[in-house]
């Protein structure tokens, strides 16, 4: 079989499935979201949908249909810790991680002092550069409310336990994650490119200036590049490649450095009308920038790309296309 | 989905990187005017093997592979930095077998496939760069022939090539794209007068003058007034192999090379920027699957080739002013691969289609938006 980018029948079932969904049970912009209280029903009922199961024993689904659920979920805003979730199942005994998957324990990955959603948690784990920790609160946990209108913990943890294995847990969970920034990053420019496109300012549709529409042309071209990465960058998990890792890193920088982008450009062509509360673009902007701080962050991405001395991820002597050889 | 090729299409690949082993040192990629002999030796030897013709239909002489073939090769090529693909076999061979007579096939694939006859674009002219409807280049009929008068500018290897495929107004002035006409004129014919321009990377652009140029009508490929859409075909023909993503990597793997051999490969600020290059490397090799993806399945990847050139361009120029930025005085002597890379890199955001005209493409085709060209 030779090259082929387009979704199969199952993978492209899984959007319209999850687009139903998102449509009918969860709007980014309602009373519920505003409110910043983990919404356990919608979780509850994400959950059955059986996605969180994904390359364990007994999921069906495999890192190409993690992707393209995410991205569907990021484009709908959706909230709570779905990367965390995916990185969890990973790593957790099988009992333990059957109370994750059905959606009855929320999991917290963080790093230093913040832990999202740790309210709401039963799990906490750390990532610190390569590793992942099993780690419990140590006194209060501080509630401290997000840009994306959610509700972290902000506490001390102590490490119970390092997870064997991490490195493919954190290449399911950075794909994962960077799939959810295209999914937001998409939609918020699609927002924004239709706003260019009604909105006449000089006698014209303001995305006729290229002022106008060339930042956004950019902006386009980062997503496309990021999307194709994070499906790469699954596609790679599921053969079990030795670059799997590293392509899970080139995808989550990419993903992350277009999706930023991608709000900052659309909220620039909105105008005004943008940075209001109620607009169109800040129920997506605000879910990125607040994604774009959970951990790794996009140095140590960059440094696990490039380690120097020929054994840089992508430099190294393994070249798939034997070059070297 | 699938990001792989075929067990048949590697194995295509591993002849390929075989093929350029003894060629490694060539760098005709980057450096075509000054090794145009030893370029055109490796073309008569890649045409013994039917690799100028892969993609050629059989009954046109061509080995009737698909265009994931042609990917790989040039991909390697560009890798190798052995040669970039040449106008002839691509563009000009394309254009005559959709549009061409028999006897124009007849006279000029068999000599392009032997890698014996080459050719180089005549379309800029000093007023008429991105705006090509524009040009004033008159080719007026007079006979069997056609004469040609007009100015022509900033023409790659023009100097080493046999033939031009020019375009010229052949219809009446301010008829933009639907006066225009795509003519074969040799280089030696009387009248025609070839300006070198040096340039910054040590080669040379060219301007190309007409003075009463006499060139048979049997010359003249495709319709007269017709070449806009031929034009639009020929680009459409060869998005998949225009900016081969193996350059890329080469170029940062040759930075990285070096600034490990200068001693700023430990810097954090050095390493963290080494790997924001590879994540714009596999950028472009994305957005390189993309075009070729689109045209293996039939749709239109006029977006899909311009997003790549705009990230393709732009990343080669990141990777060489990258190396300048590190610091150190090595970087700026001449024959040094930062500032040589850095040297060949600023042309590419503007030859074959200014980064400007791509982002309006890109905001054209991808978004639907109105953009101004």
């Amino acid at each position: 079989m030779s090259l082929d980018l387009s979704l199969d029948d199952t993978q492209a079932g899984v959007v319209t499935a999850l687009e139903a969904f998102c449509r009918e049970q969860w709007d980014a912009r309602s009373s519920e979201a505003q409110s910043g209280a983990f919404p356990a029903e919608r979780w509850a009922e994400l959950a059955e949908f059986g996605f969180f199961a994904a390359r364990t024993r007994e999921g069906e689904a495999g890192a190409l249909e993690v992707v393209v659920a995410m991205e569907t979920l990021g484009a709908a805003a959706f909230p709570g810790p779905l990367a965390g979730t995916f990185l969890a199942t990973q790593l957790l005994a099988e009992s333990e991680r059957d109370e994750v998957v059905a959606g009855r324990s929320i999991v917290s990955a963080g790093s230093g002092r913040i832990y999202p959603y740790a309210p709401a948690a039963d799990v906490f784990l750390e990532i610190d550069a390569g590793a992942v920790y099993r780690v419990e609160p140590v006194g209060d946990v501080s509630v401290r409310d997000t840009i994306g209108g959610e509700r972290w913990g902000e506490m001390r943890v102590e490490r119970r336990e390092e997870f064997p294995r991490a490195e493919a847990a954190l290449a399911l969970y950075r794909t994962a994650l960077a799939a959810y920034f295209v999914g937001a990053g998409s939609a918020i420019l699609a927002g924004a490119v239709e706003h260019a496109s009604g909105r006449k300012q000089f006698g014209r549709a303001i995305g006729e200036f290229q002022a106008v529409a060339h930042p956004l042309a950019d902006s386009h071209v980062r997503l496309e590049a990021a999307r194709l990465l994070a499906r790469s960058a699954a596609e790679r998990i599921e053969k079990e490649s030795d670059q799997a890792s590293g392509e899970a890193c080139a995808a989550h920088f990419s993903a992350r450095r277009a999706a930023v982008e991608a709000a900052h450009v659309s909220h620039q062509v909105y105008g005004a009308v943008g940075i209001t509360l109620e607009g169109p673009a800040f129920h997506l902007s605000r879910r990125i920038m607040q994604s774009a701080a959970l951990p790794p962050t996009a140095a140590s991405d960059a440094a696990a790309l490039y380690a120097g001395g020929g054994s840089g991820t992508l430099f190294e002597p393994l070249d798939p296309r034997g070059r070297a050889s | 989905m699938n990001f792989s090729f075929s067990p048949e299409e590697e194995a295509f690949r591993r002849d390929v990187i075989e093929f350029l082993v003894p060629h490694r040192a060539l760098e005709g990629f980057i450096q075509q005017g000054e090794k145009w002999p030893e370029v055109r030796g490796l073309f008569e030897e890649m045409a013994e093997r039917g690799w100028l013709s892969l993609a050629w239909p059989e009954e046109d002489g061509g080995e009737g592979l698909g265009i994931v073939h042609e990917y790989l090769l040039w991909d390697e090529f560009g890798y190798a930095r052995a040669a970039r693909n040449p106008l002839a076999a691509g563009i000009v061979a394309k254009t005559l077998i959709r549009h061409g007579s028999p006897a124009q096939k007849a006279r000029w694939l068999p000599p392009i496939r032997r890698g014996e006859s080459h050719f180089s674009l005549a379309y800029s002219e000093p007023e008429a760069g991105s705006d090509l409807a524009a040009l004033r280049t008159r080719a007026r009929r007079d006979g069997d022939h056609y004469v040609i008068d007009g100015e022509k500018c900033w023409q790659s290897y023009a100097q080493d090539m046999d033939y031009f495929w020019l375009l010229a107004r052949t219809g009446e002035p301010g008829s933009r794209g639907r006066g225009l006409s795509l003519l074969i004129v040799d280089r030696e014919a009387e009248g025609v007068r070839v300006e070198p321009l040096p340039t910054l990377d040590g080669d040379q652009l060219n301007a190309v003058s007409f003075e009463q140029v006499r060139v048979p009508a049997d010359q003249r490929v495709g319709p007269e007034n017709g070449a806009w859409g031929l034009m639009g075909e020929a680009l459409a023909d060869e998005r998949h192999i225009q900016f081969p993503a193996g350059r890329l990597r080469r170029d940062l793997e040759d930075i990285c090379a070096w600034a490990e051999s200068q001693g700023c490969a430990q810097d954090p600020v050095v390493r963290t920027r080494l790997g924001e290059l590879a994540v714009d490397v596999r950028e472009a090799e994305m957005h390189s699957l993309a075009v070729l993806d689109a045209m293996i399945h039939g749709r239109d990847a006029a977006a899909a080739a311009a997003a790549n050139k705009i990230a393709h361009t732009l990343t080669c120029q990141a990777i060489a002013r990258a190396a300048m930025d590190f610091g150190g005085g090595a970087a700026a002597i001449v024959g040094m691969r930062p500032e040589l890379l850095w040297r060949l890199s600023l042309w590419e955001t503007i030859g074959g289609g200014t980064t400007e005209v791509m982002r309006s493409v890109v905001a054209r085709r991808g978004l639907g938006l109105g953009a101004d060209s």
